[in-house]
C-alpha cells in the first residue's frame, strides 16, 4: 500500500538548464507531476528522487573550474509539502541526479 | 607522435571521455593538448561507427583550412552524418552552408588579420553540427567542436543565419587554446570575459565581412536569430542592457555599478564588451585594425581565473607590445569609463 500511495503524492519535479550562445535568454525548461504520468513511471520517478536521496543534496554541485560547454541546471523537486533545489554541473553531480534529470527530461515536454 | 601522445592514444579507446577530460582539466601544455587531441579523436571515431561514408579520419591538425559540417538530423548524437567537406560544392540545406561559410569566414579573420592557423594555432580542422536536437534554442562549442540548434521557431530562429554567433563559438575553442592553463574559468568574472572575447571576435568578423568602420558597425550580438516579436538581438556592445535595441530579457550592465555578484557570466560580459566597444570607437577606423589585435594579444597574458582589473592591465600591455603609449591610453580610458 505504501508504494501506492507513494506513486503519486504530489510529487513534481522541475529542470531548467542553461549555458552556451544564449545562456539564460535560451533555458530549456521541462516540469514533470507523477500524477499525470502512469503509475510504473511515476513509480519509476519517485524511486530515482529518493536514490539521489535529493532532498539531503546541498543546493549547489558545481565543478570548481567550469568550461562554456558545462551547461548549468537547477532542479527543484516539491514532495508533500517538502520543497528543496539544487543547481548543478552534470560533471558535478552524483551519478543518481544526473538519472533523474535524464528521466524528466524524457518525461516531459520542453518549455 | 610522441611516445606520450601515442600513449594517450591507446588509452582513449578504453578511458571515457569524461575521465580523459577531467585529466585534461588538470595539466598544461604538451600534456593537455595530447590529451585534448585523444578525447577529440575518440569522440570522432565513436560517432563515425554509427555513420556511414565519412572517409578514414586521421589527423585532426591539417595545416591548412579544413571545414567539415555534419548533420545531428534532430538527434543529440554528435557529431552527426557528414555532409559537407572543404572544398565540397554548397547543397541544398541553408544551415549547412551557413555553418561552412561562417567557419571560412571565421578562420580567414584569424589567419589573415591575426596570423592564426585555425582554432588551436596549428590548422586543427573546424568541425560542425548542424540541425542538434529538436527546437533546440542554442549553439555551443563543447571542447571540440561546434554544435547549433534550429530555434523552436517561438523565441529563436536558426543560429548559423548569424556569423557573429559562429565566430563566438569558435572563439571558444580559441580561448580554450590561448589562455595559458587551458582557457578562462567559465564562471564569475573570467566567465565573463570569456564570453566577452567571444562577443568582441564575433562583432569583428561581423564586421570584417560587411567591410563596416567602428561608427558603421551595429555592435549588436545575434542580429537575426530571435523570431519576430520576441526581439532584435540577444546582446549590444554599444548599450548593454538597452532593451530597444535588443530584447526585453536584456539584463546586461554596461558599468561595474551594475555588476551582479554571483551573476550569469553572459550577463556580467556587457561590461567588458562595453569596454571593447569604447576602446575601438576611440581607437576609430575598422575595429579589426588595433582594437581587436590587442584584446587577442591580451589573452595569453590572462591566467584561468583573470578578472577585469586583470584583463584591463593585460589589454594595455598588449596595446604597448603591438602600438604605441596612445593606444595604451586609448583602452586604459574604456576600461575606466566602465568603472574598471
Amino acid at each position: 500500500m505504501e508504494s501506492c500511495r507513494r506513486v503519486g503524492g504530489n510529487l513534481k519535479v522541475v529542470l531548467r538548464r542553461w549555458g552556451g550562445f544564449t545562456g539564460p535568454a535560451g533555458a530549456e525548461e521541462y516540469s514533470v507531476n507523477v500524477d499525470s504520468l502512469p503509475p510504473e513511471e511515476g513509480q519509476k520517478l519517485r524511486e530515482l528522487v529518493d536514490a539521489a536521496g535529493f532532498f539531503t543534496l546541498p543546493p549547489k554541485l558545481m565543478k570548481p573550474a567550469p568550461q562554456p560547454w558545462d551547461f548549468q541546471h537547477a532542479m527543484q523537486v516539491e514532495d508533500e509539502g517538502r520543497k528543496h533545489s539544487v543547481q548543478f554541473h552534470s560533471d558535478a553531480a552524483p551519478e543518481a541526479l544526473r538519472r533523474l534529470a535524464e528521466e524528466v527530461e524524457a518525461r516531459s515536454s520542453r518549455r | 607522435m610522441t611516445v606520450y601522445e601515442k600513449k594517450v592514444h591507446d588509452l582513449c579507446f578504453i578511458i571515457p571521455s569524461k575521465v580523459l577530460r577531467h585529466f585534461a582539466d588538470r595539466v598544461t601544455g604538451q600534456e593537455r593538448r595530447a590529451l585534448l587531441d585523444a578525447i577529440e579523436e575518440s569522440a570522432h571515431l565513436r560517432g563515425q561507427r554509427s555513420v556511414a561514408g565519412i572517409a578514414a579520419l586521421t589527423s585532426m591538425q591539417t595545416g591548412e583550412k579544413r571545414r567539415t559540417v555534419f548533420d545531428a538530423r534532430g538527434k543529440k548524437t554528435l557529431p552527426g552524418k557528414l555532409v559537407r567537406g572543404e572544398g565540397d560544392k554548397a547543397v541544398t540545406d541553408q544551415a549547412v552552408d551557413q555553418a561552412y561559410d561562417g567557419a571560412g569566414a571565421t578562420y580567414d579573420f584569424y589567419l589573415e588579420v591575426l596570423g592564426r592557423k585555425s582554432i588551436d594555432g596549428r590548422g586543427l580542422r573546424i568541425d560542425s553540427t548542424v540541425h542538434y536536437d529538436r527546437q533546440f534554442n542554442n549553439a555551443f562549442w563543447n571542447g571540440r567542436q561546434m554544435v547549433y540548434g534550429d530555434g523552436d521557431g517561438r523565441l529563436f530562429l536558426g543560429f548559423t543565419g548569424a556569423l557573429d554567433v559562429i565566430a563566438h563559438e569558435l572563439t571558444h575553442g580559441v580561448t580554450q587554446y590561448s589562455v595559458p592553463g587551458g582557457g578562462l574559468v567559465y564562471q564569475d568574472q573570467s566567465g565573463a570575459l570569456n564570453e566577452s572575447i567571444s562577443d568582441v571576435i564575433g562583432s569583428v568578423v561581423k564586421q570584417r565581412t560587411a567591410k563596416q568602420t567602428v561608427k558603421d558597425a551595429d555592435w549588436l550580438i545575434g542580429a537575426g536569430i530571435m523570431a519576430p516579436g520576441v526581439g532584435k538581438a540577444l546582446r549590444s556592445m554599444r548599450d548593454p542592457g538597452n532593451k530597444g535595441l535588443t530584447w526585453e530579457g536584456d539584463d546586461q550592465p554596461k558599468h561595474m555599478r551594475g555588476y551582479v555578484e554571483g551573476g550569469d557570466v553572459h550577463t556580467n560580459s556587457g561590461i567588458p564588451n562595453h569596454a571593447f566597444y569604447l576602446a575601438a570607437n576611440a581607437l576609430g577606423g575598422s575595429s579589426w585594425e588595433k582594437a581587436a589585435p590587442i584584446w587577442y594579444r591580451s589573452l595569453s597574458l590572462l591566467t584561468p581565473n583573470a578578472t577585469f582589473e586583470d584583463a584591463k592591465k593585460a589589454t594595455i600591455d598588449a596595446a604597448g607590445l603591438l602600438f604605441s603609449k596612445e593606444e595604451q591610453n586609448s583602452v586604459s580610458e574604456a576600461w575606466k569609463a566602465v568603472g574598471v
